[in-house]
């Protein structure tokens, strides 16, 4: 089976691991709590752990299968390799964008977003870029902020 | 008519506001639905946030209709580019493509939205006529019976999942266990809170849709943004198919649409698994079966007719049990909790005249959307040309604005962020999310009928197999279970190899 180039992320596995840790992380949260409260949670994360035990184990034999006999056990069509560059860069002006919202406002974040985004991603035009972010500002603060009264802090000087 | 509900909700689903609200929400559905990659849980899950302030009858009239032509919707990218709009469209491919290929896109347009309506309207009926029958039946259910339906149904969910039931079996578990989150409704005490107090109330289960749904997706098109676009085919034919050939391809419609409602009644399998099983039935029933995959009209008839009438059949058991058949259904169903109207029997009593102005909404939705339809139809060209990192930038933007909407805070929108992140690994690692979120939606119902059913049986655990309606359901859960288990299939193959022996 043709390897994949860069760096490849078992993710069944990292997703396993991470529900164990989090029922872990739970199962440490129940002390103190009364058995009334307790009862179907504390059945629930032996559940999450033993399914996701069985996902890692069968997620191994089917790889071990697939390296054996050179063929894939999925019958869908292979998952596209990570796009890292653009996965990190989008996956890291998300949290930017919502940590400026309440100290730059709304209104001025939200155009700056939609514009880098698009003139880095080599999307549109500079100037295109500029008119689509305003144009969905302009519609989602008239939806948003003008219909429906969101008291989402719109400018520097409100939050 | 002994059921004044139904009354009520017709005259609420024809009232000219209500009217406005599903016109929108079939101009949108079918925007979005002919978007690449868009599904219509995502669109319903983003715009879910903008009927807060609407009354819920309205509210669910544009929820609804925007489910019914998102479905339509997928079918546009299905024809013009090969490449579905949702994935319900997905079988619309291999014949839809081939039409147009050879200058007949415009009616393989015309054919899809006439299956649709044909399959929206066979499907809405059908919920409407099957609804208040299966709810009365519900209403001699108690918390006992209450509590193995809801585990039957987030078995059942679990184990239909495509690649592994494993996966979807966890992911419905990750679900329960997150809708424990919050205040006990017995004892009072606060559950894995963390001492945070924006969690004593529970996860929000709209800032969870939204992010589960969208961040993926925009983090998926924010990845293919470079990747070249397929040409968009013109259409310079004839769109709506003649009355000879309607008449034609009607058996095929009506046949396709009853596969989706019963496809659609089936708690996880959505319509995807109904338009692939009716494309298949079609081709089965066809006297020429060479013309498959080459750009026969049946081809795209059957998996139209089926993903639309699965929208009717999807809300059987959401409406009657307050199980959704499939995520979108789950979304629909979130509509009416933000509103206080809670999953379960009294959905079809108590808050009777709401339920059944959604029901009567997804039938009355396939007018606008068949109009709709034929008007946008051209206009559809423009929509899939519009870059992937448009898309993405924009769904982030709604995402956020959307999930701060739901309790006017900044914590949901980093709740929302996080779910986005715990959404693209499970889509990664091919785990299905709507489990996760029929999970959640089903988590408090089953955490409360449990503590009833105990409650009766005086702490012992027999209460549940001395109902027979509710061991029987439980003893099905368990065998849905095991038959997705390697288990039959091992034992199985030890027997024929005695026999053969």
């Amino acid at each position: 089976m043709p390897r994949q180039k860069g760096i490849t992320l078992n993710t069944t596995k990292v997703v396993g691991l991470g529900s164990i840790a989090f029922s872990l992380l739970l199962l440490s949260q129940t002390k103190g709590l009364p058995n009334a409260a307790l009862r179907l949670p504390s059945l629930l994360i032996w559940i999450v752990i033993a399914l996701s035990v069985l996902m890692i184990i069968d997620d191994f034999l089917k790889r071990r299968k697939e390296l054996t006999t050179f063929r894939s056990t999925h019958d869908e069509e292979p998952i596209p390799p990570i796009n890292w560059t653009a996965l990190c860069l989008f996956s890291c002006a998300i949290p930017a964008y919502i940590t400026l919202i309440p100290i730059v406002g709304y209104l001025i974040i939200t155009p700056i977003f939609l514009i880098i985004g698009l003139i880095v991603s080599k999307t549109l035009s500079v100037t295109k870029a500029i008119a689509l972010g305003m144009i969905t500002t302009v519609v989602i603060w008239l939806v948003f902020i003008l219909l429906l009264n969101l008291p989402i802090p719109l400018f520097a000087w409100q939050s | 008519m002994d059921n004044p509900h139904i009354i009520i909700g017709l005259l609420n689903a024809i009232s000219p506001y209500n009217i406005m609200f599903i016109v929108l929400g079939s101009a949108l559905g079918i925007v979005v639905g002919a978007l690449p990659g868009l599904s219509a849980t995502m669109a319903l899950a983003l715009l879910l946030p903008l009927t807060f302030p609407l009354p819920p009858e309205t509210g669910l009239c544009m929820l609804a209709s925007l489910y019914v032509s998102a479905m339509y919707g997928g079918s546009v990218a299905a024809i013009l580019l090969r490449t579905p709009g949702t994935p319900a469209a997905a079988a619309t491919v291999m014949d839809g493509f081939p039409m147009g290929e050879r200058g007949e896109a415009g009616r393989a347009l015309g054919i899809s939205l006439s299956a649709s309506m044909v399959g929206g309207v066979i499907g809405g009926v059908s919920l409407l006529l099957a609804a208040p029958l299966l709810g009365k039946l519900v209403l001699l259910f108690g918390p006992v019976e209450l509590f193995a339906i809801a585990v039957l149904g987030i078995t059942m969910i679990g184990t239909l999942s495509k690649d592994s039931p494993i996966k979807g079996l966890l992911s419905g578990a990750l679900g329960l266990l997150l809708a424990m989150v919050g205040m006990d409704s017995t004892t009072g005490s606060a559950r894995f809170t963390f001492d945070n107090i924006n969690l004593y109330s529970g996860i929000p289960f709209t800032v969870a849709l939204i992010g589960m749904f969208s961040i993926p997706q925009a983090l998926i098109l924010a990845q293919q943004s470079r990747a070249e676009t397929a040409k968009t085919r013109e259409i310079k034919d004839r769109i709506l198919p003649t009355i000879g050939e309607f008449l034609k391809l009607l058996p095929n419609m009506v046949r396709s649409s009853f596969i989706g409602i019963i496809t659609g009644v089936i708690p996880g399998a959505g319509g995807d698994t109904a338009s692939w099983f009716a494309y298949n039935e079609a081709k089965r029933f066809a006297k020429d079966k060479s013309q498959f995959g080459k750009g026969d009209p049946a081809g795209v008839a059957a998996p139209e007719a089926a993903n639309n009438a699965v929208v009717g059949g999807s809300l059987v058991p959401t409406i009657a049990l307050g199980i959704p058949g499939s995520s979108s259904a789950a979304v629909l169903l979130g509509g009416l909790m933000v509103h206080g109207i809670l999953p379960g029997p009294t959905l079809l009593t108590e808050y009777g005249d709401v339920t059944y102005t959604l029901i009567w909404a997804v039938l009355f939705a396939n007018i606008p959307m068949f109009i709709i339809g034929l008007v946008l139809m051209r206009g559809c060209i423009y929509v899939t040309k519009i870059p992937k990192m448009v898309v993405a930038l924009v769904i982030v933007t709604l995402a956020v604005v959307g999930s701060f909407a739901v309790n006017n805070s900044f914590f949901d929108v980093w709740l929302m962020a996080g779910f986005g992140a715990v959404g693209y690994f499970l889509d990664r690692a091919r785990i299905p999310v709507a489990p996760m979120i029929i999970g959640l939606v089903l988590g408090t119902l089953l955490d409360s009928s449990l503590t009833q059913s105990l409650l009766m049986g005086f702490g012992s655990w027999s209460v549940f197999t001395d109902s027979p309606i509710a061991f029987g359901l439980l003893l099905l859960a368990f065998l849905s279970v095991l038959q997705a288990s390697p288990f039959p299939r091992f034992f199985l193959n030890r027997w024929r190899k005695k026999i053969s022996k």
